[in-house]
């Protein structure tokens, strides 16, 4: 029973870092209409930011995941002035091809500067806490990372439904003449996405950090659990993506736990060719995007 | 709204003496353009009829007035004589001008309601974005009774009354209508133009494009023919010379003026409700 | 477009088709007698690359899909190949033939399903399908090594003619001139497709579905043709990979290794004849001179660099904006206009 709680809880915590990097990826896709596939590259630098922070300037681990937050906030913005914003009034595809181009300047700047192997995040946070004497324990890192989602993840999403700025987005998302039409300007909204979706996969990579190591291809893999859950969640769903990420960390889980780690991945690949298949307007969501 | 008060007890305040104006406006898209040197004047209270072809760029003229299309190649838009053909659609809105878009470019995947609100986006203040959205659900009762569904469920009709309604959110002093006719019911017509009367009373000056002369003969004193990017005719839209010969040089329609007076004839084509493609002209709804 | 301009694009295509032609053969020889067992080598990985930039540019350059499987069809082909050879016990020719036939039903098999999707659901699926392929080598340690490997895969045999024996593929030498020819075929092959109707169902499929539909052609099916074309072609690609390297690994045709064929089609020019070897000659070369210089990484992100700055500033890669370049120079005839649907 506590083997099954153990899996559970580590469930929880790749859960929560599927679903921040998610909706950093819808809130961008809601404004472009392009994935921005090296969206796992800034959850990647997010991490990385965590060790500078941590190991390079010696700053407590704490103040470690804003700061990341921040950083990677500013290469959104860079990415999407210099990169995305010429390309606007070009075909899809173009932007989906310098995303590809990211992706390699990313992973490959961080193995040259940081290395290939994979870098440890001290946090000093001290020993394992047992959960309510159910003989169960879990690092104060998770712990710490569950906290934050679980407070992070209600305030994105409220921040998606309910403003205006989540309005704009969707307005946008919806019909981009409209929005213009009403005085909602898309390349300044392109940015805001840009600096909230980077800030969130930077947080989420500087939260998972101490828990798994940081490596150039750490981000590689998260990206593509986020495609998962947007798509089993039905793109442009919140409510959707939000409950696909929980359920894929911890069926993952369980499912790594007994079976064995390798087959995770071919459960999440599955999963999505087989809700494409079956429900391709999303599994647990509705797409409010034409498939 | 159509009493004049606002919410607040305080009236609308003096009538809109404010001009539109329009000087040697030449646009297009990519660099290439598209209307050339187009002149058009329009006052508080007035109504300026732009009429034309299909292709004859009524739209790009009335997009670049609102700001939505950029940049302007040359000349210039001006309101109480403020500069605005530089401006983005934003400025232009807060000034005061807005579009009503040709297949109105709702947002589907958002209730009426939303759709409404999000017409006060340029308003600074949520307190002034909730005042103004009770005002206009105020204005339009069938539209306040359905505040709560998704547009993409409502008739044509319905849809282009929630797209100005969305327009009025900010209470302008110039509303641009891009086709508000296409593809709607000539009762359904009716109530648009009587809404759009009443906005005139008020002080409101509009710019109607359109491609048949049905609606505006009703609400426009003016007339402006576009055709190939270029005025070939304006004036008083009484005094508007043999209707049928210059319907069939410029708009090509030559069953106008007959379709005018059997409505039977143009029904309601609920196939291009809500729908940016312009039906063929002569299915074209017109008024009795 | 009327037959008028059609016409003339074809003798600007066949002008312009002389100048990289040109220019690969002198580099091709530079290659041949210059720089020995390297200079083979170097021809040899371009020739595979080019290969797999040829089967980006069936698919997505000429039909428009973005399939991100590409890598993964390789490594089936690939894999075909050595076990056949390996556990097989078959002669490496016909397993270099069954890797093309693996490759064409291991693609359709992928795309079949979600063809219908739109761009952006279909580029995930089939990049889930090519992780699923890369996971499944991995797994099946029984058959494949797993993530040790696949070692003992015989080269290919000699080829004889009248006793003689004509090519032994086991050199460089022999090796280089086979993928050439095998690079050379698939061109010319891909270039006469492209003229026949088939080529051209692929073009209005991927410039307005919705028209070509209206037109009588069958987008699903285009888009399939293209699909299993493009899957022949990484197979073959695989077959020789696995012949020369006569190792096989599941990570060599992961994810990244897509993204690397994909550049090298973007970078020479999607939709033209001769953009994936101008693609794949110029990141292939760089690449190899980074490693020499210990730079192994340098060379993606240069790559990822030439792939946004192309799509940036010369949207038609190398070869396209030389073709739009070249008729540019005689006088009276202006470059044509390409209309890109979003």
């Amino acid at each position: 029973m506590t083997e099954l709680g153990q899996y559970l809880a580590n469930g929880l915590v790749s859960g929560a870092i599927y679903v921040l990097v998610a909706l950093g990826l819808a809130i961008v896709f809601s404004t472009l209409d392009v994935v921005n596939f090296a969206h796992g590259q800034l959850f990647m630098l997010g991490g990385y930011a965590a060790y500078v922070c941590v190991v390079s300037l010696d700053l407590p681990y704490l103040l470690s995941l804003p700061v990341a937050a921040l950083v990677l906030a500013v290469v959104g913005l860079v990415i999407e002035r210099l990169v995305f914003r010429p390309l606007y009034d070009r075909p899809h595809l173009d932007m989906i091809l310098v995303s590809v181009g990211l992706i390699q300047i990313f992973q490959y700047g961080a193995s040259w500067i940081w290395g290939i192997e994979a870098r440890e995040v001290p946090t000093g946070m001290g020993p394992s806490v047992e959960i309510l004497g159910t003989g169960m324990f879990l690092s104060r890192e998770r712990l710490l990372l569950i906290a934050v989602a679980t407070l992070l993840i209600p305030v994105v999403a409220l921040l998606l439904q309910r403003t205006l700025f989540g309005k704009a987005l969707h307005a946008i998302a919806d019909d981009e003449e409209g929005a213009a039409t009403v005085g909602i300007h898309r390349p300044t909204f392109a940015s805001l996405a840009f600096i909230a979706g980077a800030a969130l996969a930077g947080l989420a990579g500087a939260l998972l950090a101490p828990i798994s190591l940081v490596s150039p291809s750490s981000g590689a893999e998260v990206v593509i659990k986020a495609f998962v859950i947007l798509i089993v969640g039905g793109i442009g769903s919140i409510r959707g993506a939000i409950s696909a990420g929980v359920l894929l960390g911890l069926a993952e889980a369980v499912l790594g736990g007994y079976l064995g780690y390798r087959y995770v991945d071919v459960f999440a690949f599955g999963l999505v060719i087989i809700a494409l298949i079956v429900r391709p307007q999303g599994l647990l969501g509705r797409a409010t995007r034409p498939v | 709204m159509p009493d004049g008060q606002t919410a607040d007890g305080q009236t609308a305040g003096p009538p809109n003496t404010k001009t539109l104006e329009v000087r040697r406006l030449t646009c297009g898209y990519g660099g290439r353009p598209v209307i050339f040197g187009v002149d058009l004047r329009v006052r508080g209270g007035e109504c300026l009829a732009v009429l034309g072809s299909n292709g004859a760029g009524k739209s790009t003229l009335i997009r670049s007035i609102a700001g939505t299309l950029r940049p302007v190649l040359g000349g210039e838009v001006t309101v109480a004589g403020v500069q605005l053909a530089r401006a983005g659609a934003a400025e232009v809105v807060r000034h005061a001008v807005r579009l009503v878009p040709e297949g109105r470019r709702l947002f589907p995947t958002m209730t009426v309601e939303e759709n409404i609100e999000l017409g006060g986006f340029t308003l600074r203040s949520k307190r002034d974005r909730g005042r103004r959205l009770a005002e206009t659900l105020e204005a339009f009762p069938r539209l306040a009774e359905r505040r709560r569904q998704l547009v993409g469920t409502l008739s044509g009709g319905e849809r282009q009354m929630t797209a100005i309604a969305r327009a009025l959110m900010t209470d302008p002093d110039f509303l641009l209508l891009d086709e508000p006719s296409l593809g709607l019911a000539p009762k359904i017509l009716l109530e648009i133009g009587e809404l759009i009367t009443g906005l005139k009373a008020r002080g409101t000056g509009v710019v109607l494009v359109e491609q048949s002369v049905g609606l505006a003969e009703l609400l426009a004193e003016r007339y402006l023919l576009l055709s190939k990017g270029a005025v070939v005719a304006r004036g008083d839209i009484a005094d508007m010379a043999d209707r049928t010969s210059m319907a069939d040089a410029y708009l090509g329609q030559t069953a106008v003026s007959a379709a005018a007076h059997h409505p039977d004839r143009a029904a309601d084509d609920p196939s291009s409700a809500g729908h940016d493609n312009p039906p063929p002209g002569g299915e074209h709804a017109d008024l009795p | 477009m009327n037959t008028a301009t059609l016409v003339h694009q074809r003798r600007h295509r066949l002008l312009v088709a002389v100048v990289p032609l040109a220019l690969t053969l002198a580099a091709w020889a530079y290659l041949f007698t210059g720089m020995g067992d390297y200079g083979y080598t170097l021809i040899i990985l371009i020739a595979i690359n080019a290969l797999m930039a040829t089967s980006f540019n069936v698919v997505l350059g000429r039909a428009g899909q973005l399939s991100l499987a590409q890598a993964g069809v390789m490594g089936a082909g690939a894999y075909a190949t050595g076990l056949l050879i390996v556990r097989g016990g078959y002669a490496p020719w016909p397993a270099l033939v069954a890797a093309v036939l693996v490759g064409m039903v291991f693609a359709a098999l992928t795309a079949l399903p979600v063809l219908h999707l739109k761009g952006l659901y279909f580029a995930i699926t089939t990049f889930a399908a090519g992780e699923l392929v890369v996971i499944y080598l991995g797994i099946d340690e029984a058959l494949t090594g797993g993530g040790m490997g696949l070692t003992g895969i015989a080269p290919l045999s000699p080829v004889h003619l009248g006793g003689r024996t004509l090519l032994d593929p086991l050199f460089p030498r022999d090796m280089a001139i086979v993928t050439s020819l095998a690079l050379m075929l698939v061109t010319v092959l891909v270039a006469l497709l492209a003229r026949l109707r088939v080529g051209a169902t692929w073009t209005a499929t991927k410039d307005d579905e919705t028209l070509a539909a209206s037109l009588g052609v069958t987008p699903y099916r285009a888009k399939l043709t293209a699909i299993i074309v493009s899957g022949g072609i990484a197979g073959l690609a695989g077959g020789l990979y696995a012949t020369y390297l006569q190792y096989l690994q599941p990570s060599q045709f992961d994810s990244w290794q897509s993204i690397m064929f994909l550049s090298m089609a973007v970078v020479g020019g999607l939709g033209r004849t001769y953009g994936p070897l101008a693609g794949a000659a110029l990141l292939t070369l760089l690449s190899e001179w980074l490693r020499d210089l210990h730079l192994n990484d340098a060379a993606f992100i240069l790559s990822g660099l030439a792939l946004i700055a192309i799509v940036l500033v010369a949207p038609r890669g190398i070869v396209g904006e030389l073709a739009r370049a070249v008729p540019r120079l005689r006088p009276g005839a202006s470059p044509r206009e390409e209309v890109r649907p979003r």
